[in-house]
């Protein structure tokens, strides 16, 4: 058995049953990062030595065999703070930075009995759609190599799609899970805003960042979900919800239900804003088979999604641009030289430190909250992201979860967009609109286009309703017949 | 459309600390200036009397926390990623005059 | 040459007094080893969120209701953006439309006066600059963070006295919540003052200047007087003020413009979104109120009512909370307008010369009592009493064991009294025959060497009698 190719599903029967122990798994997987991450450029830093103790730890005292995630490595976007290695968020500011502490996420990996692989690349500060903003240089999608995997989370998914890791974790602001898990044809989920920690994610956008995972399964989606998930008294923001409190509810729960009836809407108006004829033929085609399974398809309304782009840009950026004003060159990270004075050193470091679409953001956010400026933009943004939630109150008053294809088009190749920003922040029209109302959202793979490239199926549902949203993956997951095996 | 000029961008930069070169200010405001006209969308918005969403937490989740003390980091590993130190303080270039708040 | 009156409004910080900062579980405590009380919310290190101090909310509350402010059921917080090395994530979490509290008040000038309290809100203080000489300047991010009530007052101050008196309500008030220890030495109270002129009785707003960097109340007074006069004599003269920032120069007496207001900061407030909707409950609310100490006002009052003190006594008495629990403590086991003879008399010239306050006394107030009452019984006399006073400081020793000690037992006995007596008239012939002829005065001469020869122990008031019997007979 190919261990690099499994679900946590089976890795899991795998282990209980003895056939095979942590350091087997560590090392298949260190093999394949070896041979295969040269071409892919998923990580950013192995963790090999600490891994193999991790395993062999766990080997020894046993306690593997009963943790939900008991064995299984994980590779971690690198802007999620870790104690071991460093923490760079692809950025040269933060090149040679190594936390004093961990996220509340990777403690709760840590006692489920996962290992930490590695740290893999993103898009510098999780600010894109590709990865090609990294500092470090770009990922490739596995499936064409001269094609992006999406971002920001594109290296969390390549990992993922090349057999690097089963599982990633990634974070998403506005699509950076779905959209790369979509591009690289696996499973990506973003939970609802408040549902897990971001306790040690560096801040893009505080009221939209949600860390998720990247898996081969929807079930190992949701078991991760479930190890995450949870109140935290070190994130305020952090909900009571439900995932962070079914403890012991095993994946046989979803799969269970599989069949519970089911009511999905299609914003057809929407939808059909996307211009890409296979993403769109892809989209109707699965439909179409749920509805033949019994899921019931209704037509709903998103008044305001027009909108939502562009009130994105603006909150998320201003978010940004004052999470991104500690990067000073005072405490830690990189600090310019030979600067005059204060003023100088400021300037210089944070010029020297980010890249272009980096300062991009910040200047933007900078202006919409200036004086004169912010009622325009930052104030009206507020307004359309509460039109953006009552739009969707009002469709799950019809629905249980909302459908759309995740990305308007497949992997885009890579250098096509670098030079337009705005052709680049269209990647992420569908995704956008859920991350505004904080909702839970999943992309499945569902198909591939004619070049072979993976299209994926976005489903978005209630506030706090994970459940029903992994059942309604599972659904696709199963109509959609996708077999993940880049060649 | 939104004119993003020289001053505006030089405004900017002193705001967010960044600095940039003619060059890069060129680029960066013509950007900038399509970046704004997309956002400006917003103004077709219909947003008459609509309440402005700012905080997206709203359960009832306890967000307060005990004045109870925790230990925090050590000093050494605070000021070992220090870019420049002093002892037992973080050293900058001066400070002049009363800046800040 | 017109009339001109300055107007005054002040901006006070206080630090809370809880155990833990503002937004994370560091000690607050001053004076540690620089950057021993530090963590990743409070260093700004990168993914660090905030979580706000309980006790730091019910501290800013009592502040509001002790001021008669409007407490807010909801409010929020929200960034202030600017760069500066004191300042770990180059903004500082604070309020800024919504306040936890608004339109309160305080009485100054002996209540003849009110000044308005606009708001009170909660933010969080930065850290330490050091500037040890050369090109460099030393961060302590220890004070980062700990929690401050900023409290700005409308302008209604038209004395520069009132500016220092309403600031020592203030502290008094804070001291009396337990809520901050007001040391402004140590900047747990700080204080700008906004000084602006106008001619007297107009409606108008003249251009208002910030002045920084007072250390004591008497630095506010000088410094709010120093202003009025310098934007008068502007004024006068038809020139403009500038809208700056200065700061005092305490050796100099005089303000010196730090920088110009025209280039104000863009702070660019909006909403804190790592932090929920702040909700202060109608039942917290209750509870902090039913909770609150007797103010300075009320107590003062209640002197006045139950211990029969005139209104100046009482107000110097309630000023700080310990000195007033002091004088009631004395006040319940003597009389209590004795007690506050001596509490207000050798007590506070005793604590004035020695800059101690009442916590480092070393008479206690059970200690004074049993001083007091040896006097009202008559066992020492008032002189004496002063001398055991002394005693019992140096020494920490009881009234009766010094007493005791010293051998001041008031001789109150008409026997030796009169014996005494006797030998004083016969020493001194002249003088009784001056006495005799007219000359009364005299007596105290008399009073006086028999108070010596008895080395201060007669009874004044028993030989002072004596003398005049026996003077009287040798008409």
């Amino acid at each position: 058995m190919d261990l690099t190719r499994q679900t946590v599903a089976t890795l899991r029967r795998e282990l209980e049953d003895g056939r095979i122990n942590p350091l087997d798994i560590v090392d298949a997987h260190l093999d394949a990062i070896e041979q295969r991450d040269g071409d892919v450029h998923a990580f950013l830093d192995v963790h090999a030595d600490s891994a193999r103790d991790a395993a062999r730890r766990l080997t020894d005292d046993g306690s593997y065999r009963t943790l939900p995630l008991g064995g299984i490595p994980v590779a971690l976007k690198d802007n999620i703070c870790t104690t071991a290695g460093r923490t760079t968020c692809a950025s040269k500011i933060l090149e040679h930075y190594s936390s004093p502490y961990d996220a509340t996420v990777v403690s709760r990996l840590r006692s489920a009995g996962a290992i930490v692989i590695g740290k893999t690349n993103l898009d510098e500060f999780a600010m894109g759609s590709s990865t090609e903003n990294s500092a470090f240089g770009p990922s490739h999608n596995p499936w064409n190599l001269e094609r992006a995997p999406g971002g920001s989370s594109g290296g969390s998914a390549a990992a993922v799609a090349a057999g690097l890791a089963p599982v990633a974790l990634g974070s998403d602001t506005g699509g950076s899970i779905r959209q790369p898990a979509s591009f690289c044809g696996v499973v990506g989920m973003k939970p609802t805003y408040g549902c897990v920690s971001r306790y040690g994610l560096v801040a893009f956008a505080s009221s939209l960042d949600q860390i998720g995972p990247l898996t081969r399964s929807v079930a190992d989606a949701a078991r991760v979900t479930r190890v995450i998930a949870g109140h935290d008294r070190n994130d305020s923001t952090t909900l009571r919800c439900a995932m962070g409190q079914r403890e012991g509810a095993t994946d046989a729960d979803a799969d269970a239900r599989t069949d519970a009836p089911l009511t999905i809407g299609v914003p057809r108006s929407f939808v059909e804003a996307a211009q890409h004829a296979e993403v769109q033929q892809n989209f109707d085609d699965v439909v179409e088979r749920l509805s033949k399974r019994g899921v019931q398809i209704v037509n709903v309304e998103l008044p305001h999604a027009e909108y939502a782009s562009a009130a994105y840009y603006v909150v998320a950026n201003a978010e940004a641009s004052t999470n991104l004003a500690r990067f000073d060159g005072v405490r830690y990270g990189h600090r310019s030289r030979n600067s005059p004075d204060l003023d100088a050193m400021y300037a210089n470091t944070r010029a020297e430190g980010f890249g272009a679409e980096v300062k991009r953001r910040i200047l933007l956010g900078t202006y919409v909250l200036s004086a004169g400026y912010y009622d325009a933009y930052y104030h009206r943004a507020m307004q359309v992201r509460s039109l953006m939630i009552r739009d969707y109150e009002a469709a799950f008053g019809r629905c249980d979860l909302i459908a759309t294809p995740t990305s308007p088009t497949p992997a885009f190749p890579l250098g096509e967009r670098v030079d337009d920003p705005l052709a680049m922040y269209l990647a992420d029209a569908f995704t956008i609109p859920v991350s505004l109302a904080g909702l839970p959202a999943i992309s499945v793979p569902s198909g591939r286009a004619d070049d072979g490239l993976p299209l994926g199926f976005q489903l978005a549902g209630r506030p706090c309703d994970e459940e029903t949203v992994f059942r309604g993956a599972l659904r696709v997951e199963s109509v959609a017949g996708f077999t993940e095996a880049v060649a | 459309m939104t004119r993003i000029d020289r001053d505006t961008i030089h405004h900017l930069e002193v705001l967010s600390q960044i600095h940039l070169d003619d060059e890069e200010a060129k680029v960066l405001g013509g950007q900038l200036e399509r970046i704004v006209a997309f956002v400006e969308k917003l103004s077709h918005a219909d947003t008459a009397g609509v309440e402005p969403t700012g905080l997206m937490a709203h359960d009832d989740a306890s967000a307060l926390r005990d004045d109870t003390p925790r230990d925090g980091l050590d000093r050494e590993a605070v000021l070992s990623r220090a870019p420049d130190r002093a002892g037992e303080f973080f050293s900058v270039p001066r400070v002049l005059g009363g800046g800040g708040e | 040459m017109t009339a001109y009156e300055p107007v005054i409004g002040l901006e006070v910080h206080a630090q809370l007094a809880t155990e833990t900062k503002m937004f994370c579980g560091c000690r607050a405590r001053f004076g540690a080893e620089p950057n021993t009380q530090v963590c990743p919310v409070c260093l700004g290190l990168p993914g660090a969120l905030p979580v706000v101090n309980a006790r730091a909310i019910e501290f800013a509350v009592r502040m509001g209701l002790a001021t008669h402010c409007t407490i807010a059921s909801e409010s929020i917080f929200a960034r202030k953006n600017y760069f500066y090395p004191d300042c770990p994530k180059d903004y500082h979490i604070s309020q800024f439309d919504t306040p936890l509290c608004r339109d309160g008040y305080l009485l100054v000038d002996g209540g003849r006066a009110r000044v308005g309290i606009t708001l009170i809100h909660l933010e969080e203080d930065a850290g330490k600059l050091i500037h040890p000489g050369g090109a460099v300047s030393y961060v302590d991010m220890n004070r980062s963070g700990v929690p401050l009530i900023e409290i700005v007052s409308e302008p209604d101050i038209r004395r520069a006295c009132d500016a220092a008196d309403y600031l020592r309500r203030l502290r008094s008030i804070v001291r009396y919540l337990g809520i901050c220890d007001g040391n402004m030495e140590e900047g747990s109270l700080r204080c700008d003052v906004n000084v602006s002129v106008r001619p007297a009785g107009s409606e108008e707003f003249g251009i208002k200047t910030e002045i920084k960097n007072l250390n004591s109340f008497r630095q506010v007074e000088e410094a709010a007087e120093f202003e009025f006069e310098r934007q008068s004599v502007l004024l006068e003269k038809g020139k403009r003020v500038a809208q700056d920032t200065l700061l005092w120069n305490a050796p100099a007496g005089r303000a010196e413009v730090m920088r110009s207001k025209e280039q104000a900061q863009d702070y660019r407030y909006f909403p804190e979104p790592d932090l929920r909707v702040l909700r202060v409950s109608e039942a917290t609310l209750e509870s902090v109120r039913a909770a609150l100490p007797e103010l300075p006002d009320a107590r003062a009052a209640r002197f006045v009512s139950q211990y029969g003190l005139p209104e100046y006594d009482a107000g110097v008495l309630t000023a700080a909370h310990e000195l007033a629990d002091y004088y009631e403590t004395v006040a319940s086991g003597t009389d209590p307008k004795a007690a506050s003879n001596w509490v207000m008399g050798e007590v506070l010239r005793e604590l004035g010369s020695r800059h101690i306050d009442i916590g480092s006394f070393e008479i206690s107030a059970a200690m004074l009592v049993d001083l007091i009452e040896a006097q009202r019984a008559g066992t020492v006399n008032s002189s004496a009493a002063k001398k055991v006073f002394a005693a019992m400081i140096e020494s920490g020793r009881g009234a009766a064991e010094v007493i005791a000690d010293l051998g001041l037992e008031q001789i109150s006995d008409s026997g030796q009294i009169e014996a005494e007596a006797q030998k004083i008239l016969q020493d001194n012939p002249d003088e009784v025959a001056k006495y005799l002829g007219g000359k009364e005065n005299l007596l105290q001469f008399f009073v006086g060497q028999l108070m010596r020869a008895t080395r201060g122990k007669a009874n004044p008031a028993t030989a002072r009698e004596m003398l005049v019997r026996l003077l009287d007979a040798r008409r």
